[in-house]
């Protein structure tokens, strides 16, 4: 990767195979502005981070490149398929695990895995696929409990399952790590690089700076829903002089005057 | 203002808060809303001065109208009880926060529901004021009055019975109890002396009597001493509401049923798949079991009641009951769309597109409420004249669809009790609009097809809401 480009995440090597490009993409809330003329790309073969504080446009940019939000400016091409133009077609090319999966209570695990290839038009494969993984992910003895009565994690685990069976060229991960304990973290970012060497590209959104920079190829730090900065680890530890990857971000967004006095917050006043 | 006050003051908030922006996103919705409201009050009017010639061919006469009037508060106070969130629709931080049961319930679920029944019975007192100057009643506001304020007890009523119904069995349930069936039992036992027939003593504190009857070609109209009456009906009232009180905060039933359940095969295609997904979670969801209970017994009691106190008329009765009916089947259609909205994230994000996923959930649905109200209106066909089946059919299938565009429209929301009123109103709304056009098309333009047109209007309209809404979060 070259130097570090502000404000534009475009510094991959124009030959190489976007899975996705993001261009000047733009959406409010309202009057509240969520995500403001955003640009990155993500080559296959590559795992995105996006990492950014509590309202930085993480989910919402997600939200925009998966059709749950439609925005009105900006463009987004899933492996060269515009999503405005042929949402059918691009929304065939990825998966998508959303941060809080609601609904389908009622079903059980199994249950709703096949109704979830029943509406992604999977292939045939599909249910050999999720039943690897419910195994990988120790999800077996839930197959038949409902998804209304499992724990936030667990449920997390299912929805992730449900996405990487599919095995499209975009994997889409909102809240990677979100609830998940230590050893399907471990295991996840295993299957996230398995996902890759088969020719994916992945995007997750997280607030485990930690582990993106042990799973990301390339990271995109977001503030107020604006770019900061882009680039792999390695360059951005670099760019800020950062001893590591949550100093650069600190550093890249503004935040390390937060720490300052921290202590004196729950000081009794004088 | 006081803990139970501020919780519903809350709900009248957020309410208001989505009012406001719906005008403001739509300005016409305000003058839709005025004319709805107007309609309403009309339709009352007449339905008043058309129970008045009703009356005269029922045994007992007025009394049957009245006694069927409140029981229908009944079930309504029932069924609104029975989909009430109580402390379920509060955020769960604020559930811990120190207030006492009662005073939760008062703010969350009595007070919005109370408030719902005072604004449902003002149609009622439209209602009650053209019954009663068409059959000449002195002071017949008077008297209106009187049944819009018996009409809110029999709601209350309805409430009570569902709380010691959704109660564990226990010794504190059983003393609830006890002003209730002091409530349902002190009339039966005092109609007597008010020379009312002791079936309707529902109607026994109201003027009573009128119209023919196995004793007499018309009988004389009773009119009770409106204060003894006023007198009669606060005690009753008084003691529904001690009951409703007691009862509310009894501890429910733990939920019941393995979390492990036998997997079922989803197939493939879109429109089965979403078939098989809304009947698994129709089977295996509490509330919705239990709003489709409520739907049978609704319309046990209703056939129960149009035959007792319609007596050999109930044949012409069961189409008007029929149609009601079908209104109560679509409580668990309408339920249903919580779970469609909270999956919202999920059809926006596959490759089929709304309009596609809409359309499914329009079939299935529309195939699912015309199942349930054949079920629920199945007993009516036995008491009804076979040239009657043509119209409570087309009526069934008129309304199978609306409960999808409802839905769609306004998703249920198990946690919001204002959210589950504005629904059941929209539906009404839907359905007494249908049913009026179909009317006002008939009478304008002499059209015998007029039923045939609305019909295929429905359909179009439904279809084209289920495929084209935005949407809602449930």
């Amino acid at each position: 990767m070259g130097a570090m480009p502000l404000e534009d995440g475009s510094q991959e090597p124009e030959a190489a195979p976007l899975a996705l490009r993001v261009d000047h993409l733009s959406f409010h809330y309202g009057t509240a502005l969520a995500v403001d003329d955003l640009s990155l790309t993500v080559p296959a073969g590559t795992i995105a981070g996006l990492i950014g504080p509590n309202g930085s446009g993480k989910t919402t940019t997600l939200r925009l490149i998966t059709g749950i939000l439609e925005g009105k400016h900006g463009s987004i091409d899933i492996q060269g398929i515009r999503l405005r133009d042929d949402p059918v077609e691009a929304k065939r090319r990825f998966a998508f695990a959303p941060d809080a999966p609601s609904g389908f209570d009622h079903l059980t695990v199994q249950e709703y895995l096949d109704l979830y290839a029943a509406l992604q038009s999977a292939d045939l494969e599909y249910g050999a696929r999720a039943s690897n993984l419910l195994g990988v992910m120790d999800l077996q003895p839930h197959a038949n409990r409902l998804l209304g009565k499992l724990s936030h994690g667990t449920r997390r685990k299912v929805s992730i399952v449900a996405a990487i069976a599919l095995v499209r060229p975009l994997l889409l991960l909102d809240e990677a790590t979100s609830a998940l304990d230590p050893e399907s973290v471990v295991v996840l970012e295993s299957l996230l690089r398995s996902a890759v060497r088969y020719g994916c590209g992945a995007v997750i959104a997280t607030q485990d700076i930690y582990f993106a920079e042990r799973t990301c190829d390339l990271i995109f730090m977001l503030a107020h829903g604006r770019l900061k900065a882009s680039g792999s680890p390695d360059e951005l530890r670099r760019t800020f002089d950062a001893s590591d990857l949550r100093d650069a971000f600190m550093k890249a967004t503004g935040l390390t005057h937060v720490l300052e006095g921290i202590d004196d917050v729950l000081a009794p006043p004088d | 203002m006081t803990s139970w006050l501020l919780l519903t003051d809350v709900e009248r908030r957020r309410v208001s808060r989505v009012a406001v922006r719906l005008a403001r996103a739509n300005p016409l919705l305000v003058p839709a809303a005025v004319a709805v409201v107007v309609g309403v009050m009309w339709l009352a009017i007449k339905a008043g001065a058309g129970a008045a010639i009703l009356a005269v061919f029922l045994p007992s006469g007025l009394s049957a109208v009245l006694a069927m009037i409140l029981l229908g508060g009944v079930l309504v106070g029932l069924g609104l009880a029975a989909a009430a969130p109580r402390f379920e629709g509060l955020d769960p931080q604020i559930r811990t926060v120190p207030i006492a049961p009662l005073p939760a319930y008062l703010g969350t679920t009595a007070l919005p529901l109370t408030i719902a029944w005072l604004i449902f019975a003002i149609p009622v007192f439209d209602f009650g004021t053209s019954l009663f100057r068409t059959i000449q009643v002195p002071a017949p506001d008077a008297w209106a009055g009187l049944l819009m304020l018996t009409q809110l007890i029999a709601c209350v009523t309805g409430a009570a019975i569902m709380e010691i119904l959704r109660a564990r069995p226990s010794r504190r349930a059983l003393l609830g109890a006890i002003p209730l069936l002091l409530a349902l039992g002190l009339p039966a036992v005092v109609a007597p002396l008010t020379s009312a027939p002791a079936w309707s003593w529902l109607a026994a504190l109201l003027p009573h009597g009128l119209g023919k009857s196995s004793h007499a070609a018309v009988a004389p109209i009773v009119v009770p001493s409106i204060a003894t009456s006023l007198l009669g009906v606060l005690a009753v009232g008084a003691l529904a509401a001690a009951a409703w009180t007691a009862t509310a905060t009894l501890p429910g039933r733990a939920p019941a049923g393995s979390e492990h359940v036998r997997s079922r095969r989803i197939p493939r295609r879109l429109t089965l798949a979403m078939g098989t997904w809304l009947i698994l979670t129709a089977v295996r969801d509490s509330r919705v079991r239990v709003v489709f209970l409520l739907s049978l017994v609704s319309g046990a009691g209703m056939i129960t009641a149009t035959a007792l106190l319609a007596g050999r008329s109930a044949a012409a009765l069961a189409p008007l009951a029929a149609i009601l009916l079908v209104q109560f089947a679509a409580g668990a259609p309408l339920a249903l769309s919580s779970d469609l909205a909270q999956g919202r994230w999920l059809w926006r994000s596959i490759p089929p597109t709304g309009r596609r996923v809409g359309l499914s959930w329009w079939i299935v649905i529309g195939t699912i409420t015309a199942a349930i109200s054949l079920v629920v209106v199945a007993p009516v066909f036995a008491v009804m004249p076979l040239d009657a089946y043509p119209f409570v059919l087309g009526a069934l299938v008129m309304a199978a669809p609306i409960p999808a565009a409802v839905g769609r429209l306004l998703p249920f929301r198990h946690d919001a009790l204002t959210r589950q009123l504005g629904l059941l109103a929209l539906q009404l709304v839907f359905f007494l609009g249908a049913l009026g056009t179909a009317e006002l098309i008939a009478q304008r333009f002499a059209l015998e097809a007029a039923p045939l047109v609305v019909l295929v209007g429905v359909l179009a309209l439904t279809a084209a809401i289920c495929s084209r809404a935005p949407w809602r979060e449930a």
